[in-house]
C-alpha cells in the first residue's frame, strides 16, 4: 500500500506546476463522460501497480492555465472498504489540489450529499457536478441548485455531459478552482465530539485534508488514516489515538460509523428540504409496464421461462437440429470433409501426419467440423438472442430478480454481480470480483464461478445439444445445476454471515432493440469466438490425435505408429485409468474420459466431444452435468492462479474434481432408480 | 467513443473499457468491459463489427451529404 502511494505521488509530480483537478464520484454518475468532455478524451488510462483499478489521466487548458485531470475509481463511501475506494483515498492525498469535482447523479441526490459531505468535512476545494439533469427532469425531480448552493456553500453545476450541456459552465468554474466549505459543520453526540477533540490536537496538521476529518476518519477505523499516522506521528502518540478510539468504542456500545452515517443522514434530510422535490410521473407507457412485469417475481419468473422456451425452439431446434444438420452431415459430411480426405492422402504420403490431419481424430475431419459445423451454429443462433435480450434491456431487469432470490438465501449482495457475469465468461467475472470487499469474499465467488457456472459458450451448446437430444434431460440439467448453485450460495451465506450489502444497478429504460446494434453485436461475439475458440480446438483436437498415435508397448516403450496396435495407446492408457469413475460410476463409455480433458481447453469443446461418445440421453445429462461442475477452462483457471495465487487455484481444483464426479455418479445412478418409473407415465429421457 | 454498458447503463469511453491484463485471452478479444460492473460486451470500435459500423456510418454520411445537396439545389 506504501508502494502505491509512492507511485501515484511520482506520477501525479512528474510536473508540479501543474495543478490537479480530481473527479470523484459514486459509481455510475457519469463521471467518466464528464472525464472525457473536459479533456477531449486524450487520456492516458494505466492500471495502478499491483491491482487492476485503471486511473484516467487527462490534461485540461483554460486560457493560460493548465491543469492536470485525474479520474478516479467510482466509490460508495471515502472510508474506503475496497480496493477502488482505497486508491481514490491515495489519490486524493494528492497535493496541488486545485479543485476536487464531485460528479453526482441528480436523480440520486440523497446518495450523492453523503460523498459530498465527506468531502466537504475534509476540507477540499469542491465543486459539486449534478448529472443526468435530463434523466432526472424525466422523473420529475426539481432541484433548486442556487438555494443548495447557499447551504453547500460551494459552487453547483447541472450537467448533461453525453450532450455537452454545462460542461462549459464547469470548465469556467474549474478555471477559478473548487471552494472550502465554511457553511457546513456537524455536530455529532458529545462523546464522540470530546474525541474528536482530544484526537484533533493530537495529530495536529499530519494528515493530507483537515485534522478533523482525520479525527472522523480515525474513529470510524479508516485504515489508511491510521497509516497516515503511523509513518508521521510517535509511537506514543499512536498508542493514545487508539486508547482513546478503544475507549469511545467502549463507551458508546454500538457502531460509531452507524451514529455518525445517522448524523448525516438527518443532516442531508434537513439540506434537502425546500431544495428537492418530485412530482410523481404518472404517464406508464407500455415499456414501463413491461420493465416493472419483468421484475417481479409473480410475473417475473413466466417471462424468465418464456424466454427460456424461445432459446430452447431457436438454438436448440432451429441452431442445433436443422443448422448442425446442415452443415454436419450435409456440408462437412458429404462435401468437404471427404474433399479434404482426397487432397490430404494425394499430396502427403506420410500415414502418420494423414492420421493427424484426416484420421480418426484428425483436424480436418473432427477439429474444423466440431468447431464450424457444430459449435458455430448453435453459438451464432445463441449470440443472436443474447443481443436482442442484452439490447432490449431485459439484463439488468433479470440481474435485479437473481438478486431478489439471492437475498432470500441470504448471500452478500455485491456476490450477485460476478456470479451473473460469469454465465457470460466465467474468466472475466473472476477478474470482477475484485469488487468485493474482503479477501474471503473474493476467494469463496471464485469458488462458486468456478464450480457451477456455465459460461455463454459453454450454455448455449449446451442448452443446444440437450434440447435436440432430450428436453427432459436439459430439464435434469438444469435442476441439477441450479440446486448446486443454490446450495454454494448458501454455503457462502453460511461462511459470510456479515452485513449484506446491496446490489446498485442502473436500470436502463426497456427498449425494441435496433437490428443494426443486434447484428454488429452478433458479429463481433462470433468473431471474438472463433478467434479465442478455434485455436484451442485444433490444439485440443492434435492432442487426441497423438494420444491416439502414441503407443505404449507392454515393456513402456513408446512408439508412434498407426499400423502397429500391439501396445495401448495413450487414450485407451487414460480410459483404463478413469474406467471406474467414467464407466462405473458416471455410467459413460471409456472413451468420453477425453472429454473431461478436453473441457479443461475448452468447456464447450468437451462437451461437442462427448456428444459423440456419449450413447444414451441419460450420458449426455449425467456428462454435461460433470462438465459443468468439472474444473473452469484453462483461461479461467490460468487467471484463477493469477488472481488469487497458486495455492488457492489447488485448493479450488482439488475440490471441485471429486465434488464433480461425486455429483454426476450420485445424479447417475439416481437417474437409473427413476427413469423405469417415469417411463411408466410415458416420460422418457 | 463515448458506449453505454448494457448491464448497468454506465457511460464510460472506450479508451475506458478495462483491458484486462490478467486475462491469456486479451491479446484476441475485441470485447470492452465496463469499468463500474464489470459486464463484458464486444467493443464497438474493433474488429469486423468495428469495420461495419465505420461503413455504415460513412454510408450514412454520404447518404446525409447528398440529400442536403439535393435540398440546396431544390432552394435555389
Amino acid at each position: 500500500m506504501h508502494q502505491h502511494s509512492k507511485y501515484i505521488q511520482k506520477e501525479l509530480e512528474k510536473d508540479s506546476s501543474k495543478k490537479n483537478v480530481i473527479l470523484v464520484g459514486n459509481p455510475n454518475v457519469g463521471k467518466s463522460v464528464v472525464f472525457g468532455r473536459l479533456t477531449g478524451h486524450y487520456a492516458e488510462v494505466s492500471n495502478y501497480p499491483g491491482t487492476t483499478v485503471e486511473v484516467s489521466i487527462g490534461s485540461l487548458r483554460i486560457g493560460t492555465q493548465r491543469f492536470r485531470v485525474i479520474d478516479s475509481p467510482g466509490i460508495g463511501s471515502l472510508v474506503p472498504l475496497s480496493e477502488d475506494e482505497a486508491i481514490t483515498r491515495r489519490i486524493l492525498n494528492t497535493s496541488n489540489i486545485h479543485a476536487v469535482v464531485q460528479v453526482a447523479d441528480s436523480k440520486n441526490l440523497r446518495r450523492s450529499l453523503h460523498l459530498t459531505l465527506q468531502l466537504i468535512q475534509m476540507g477540499f476545494p469542491l465543486i459539486l457536478v449534478l448529472n443526468m439533469a435530463d434523466e432526472a427532469h424525466s422523473r420529475g425531480i426539481r432541484i433548486d441548485i442556487r438555494k443548495l448552493e447557499n447551504k453547500l456553500g460551494i459552487p453547483i453545476i447541472s450537467t448533461i455531459a453525453t450532450v455537452n450541456k454545462g460542461i462549459s459552465e464547469l470548465r469556467s468554474h474549474v478555471g477559478r478552482g473548487g471552494i472550502r466549505s465554511g457553511a457546513i459543520r456537524i455536530v455529532y453526540p458529545d462523546e464522540i465530539e470530546t474525541a474528536l477533540i482530544r484526537i484533533e490536537k493530537l495529530i495536529e496538521d499530519n494528515t493530507p485534508f483537515s485534522s478533523r476529518a482525520g479525527a472522523l476518519f480515525l474513529l470510524r477505523g479508516d485504515i489508511e488514516t491510521h497509516q497516515w499516522i503511523e509513518e508521521n506521528l510517535d509511537p506514543q502518540v499512536i498508542e493514545k489515538i487508539d486508547e482513546i478510539v478503544i475507549s469511545i468504542q467502549q463507551s458508546i456500545g454500538q457502531s460509531i460509523d452507524q451514529i455518525i452515517t445517522r448524523r448525516n443522514n438527518l443532516l442531508i434530510r434537513d439540506l434537502v428540504k425546500g431544495c428537492f422535490s418530485q412530482k410523481p410521473v404518472k404517464e406508464h407507457r407500455i415499456s414501463e409496464i413491461i420493465s416493472d412485469a419483468t421484475m417481479r417475481p409473480l410475473t417475473g419468473i413466466p417471462i424468465f421461462l418464456g424466454t427460456l422456451v424461445v432459446i430452447f425452439i431457436f438454438v436448440g431446434v432451429f441452431g442445433a437440429i436443422y443448422l448442425v444438420e446442415l452443415l454436419e452431415s450435409y456440408l462437412f459430411g458429404e462435401i468437404i470433409v471427404p474433399w479434404m480426405t482426397d487432397v490430404v492422402e494425394s499430396l502427403i504420403p506420410n500415414a502418420i501426419i494423414q492420421e493427424i490431419l484426416v484420421g480418426e481424430y484428425g483436424i480436418f475431419s473432427v477439429g474444423i467440423p466440431y468447431a464450424f459445423a457444430i459449435v458455430l451454429p448453435i453459438i451464432t443462433t445463441f449470440f443472436l438472442l443474447f443481443a436482442i435480450l442484452e439490447d432490449s434491456g431485459y439484463l439488468p431487469r433479470l440481474a435485479m430478480m437473481a438478486d431478489r432470490s439471492f437475498k432470500h438465501i441470504g448471500l452478500n449482495g455485491k456476490a450477485v454481480l460476478p456470479i451473473i457475469l460469469g454465465t457470460g465468461c466465467a474468466t472475466m467475472a473472476t477478474i470482477t470480483t475484485r469488487v468485493l470487499e474482503t479477501k474471503r469474499d473474493r476467494t469463496i465467488v471464485t469458488f462458486i464461478l468456478a464450480l457451477g457456472i456455465p459460461c455463454s459458450a459453454q450454455l448455449g451448446v449446451i442448452l443446444g445439444i440437450l434440447t435436440a437430444v432430450s428436453p427432459l434431460g436439459l430439464f435434469i440439467f438444469l435442476t441439477t445445476v441450479t440446486s448446486q448453485v443454490i446450495l454454494v450460495a448458501w454455503m457462502t451465506a453460511k461462511l459470510l454471515p456479515g452485513e449484506k450489502s446491496s446490489f446498485i444497478l442502473e436500470i436502463p429504460p426497456m427498449r425494441i432493440p435496433k437490428i443494426e446494434n443486434v447484428i454488429l453485436k452478433t458479429i463481433s461475439r462470433v468473431e471474438w469466438f472463433l478467434k479465442e475458440a478455434i485455436p484451442l480446438f485444433m490444439i485440443g483436437t492434435l492432442m487426441v490425435s497423438l494420444a491416439s498415435l502414441i503407443q505404449i508397448s507392454p515393456e513402456i516403450a513408446i512408439q508412434t505408429s498407426v499400423e502397429n496396435h500391439e501396445g495401448t495407446n495413450i487414450l485407451e492408457l487414460l480410459g483404463n485409468f478413469m474406467e471406474i469413475i467414467v464407466v462405473h460410476g458416471l455410467g459413460l463409455p471409456k472413451d468420453a474420459s477425453i472429454s473431461f480433458i478436453l473441457g479443461f481447453l475448452r468447456r464447450d469443446y468437451g462437451v461437442v466431444f462427448l456428444r459423440d461418445q456419449a450413447v444414451t440421453a441419460q450420458q449426455m445429462v449425467v456428462g454435461t452435468v460433470v462438465l459443468t461442475l468439472f474444473v473452469p477452462c484453462i483461461a479461467n483457471f490460468l487467471v484463477i492462479i493469477k488472481e488469487r495465487g497458486m495455492k488457492t487455484a489447488a485448493a479450488i481444483t482439488g475440490f471441485i474434481i471429486p465434488f464433480a464426479f461425486l455429483v454426476g455418479t450420485v445424479l447417475n445412478h439416481l437417474l437409473n432408480l427413476i427413469m423405469p418409473l417415469l417411463s411408466q407415465w410415458g416420460l422418457h429421457l | 467513443m463515448i458506449i453505454q454498458c448494457s448491464l448497468c447503463s454506465w457511460e464510460f469511453s472506450t479508451e475506458e473499457g478495462e483491458v484486462c491484463a490478467s486475462c491469456p485471452m486479451a491479446g484476441s478479444c475485441n470485447m470492452i468491459r465496463c469499468p463500474n460492473c464489470g459486464y463484458e460486451f464486444p467493443d464497438p470500435s474493433k474488429g469486423l463489427s468495428g469495420w461495419f459500423r465505420a461503413k455504415l456510418e460513412q454510408h450514412r454520411r454520404k447518404k446525409e451529404k447528398k440529400k442536403e445537396v439535393h435540398q440546396n439545389g431544390t432552394q435555389s
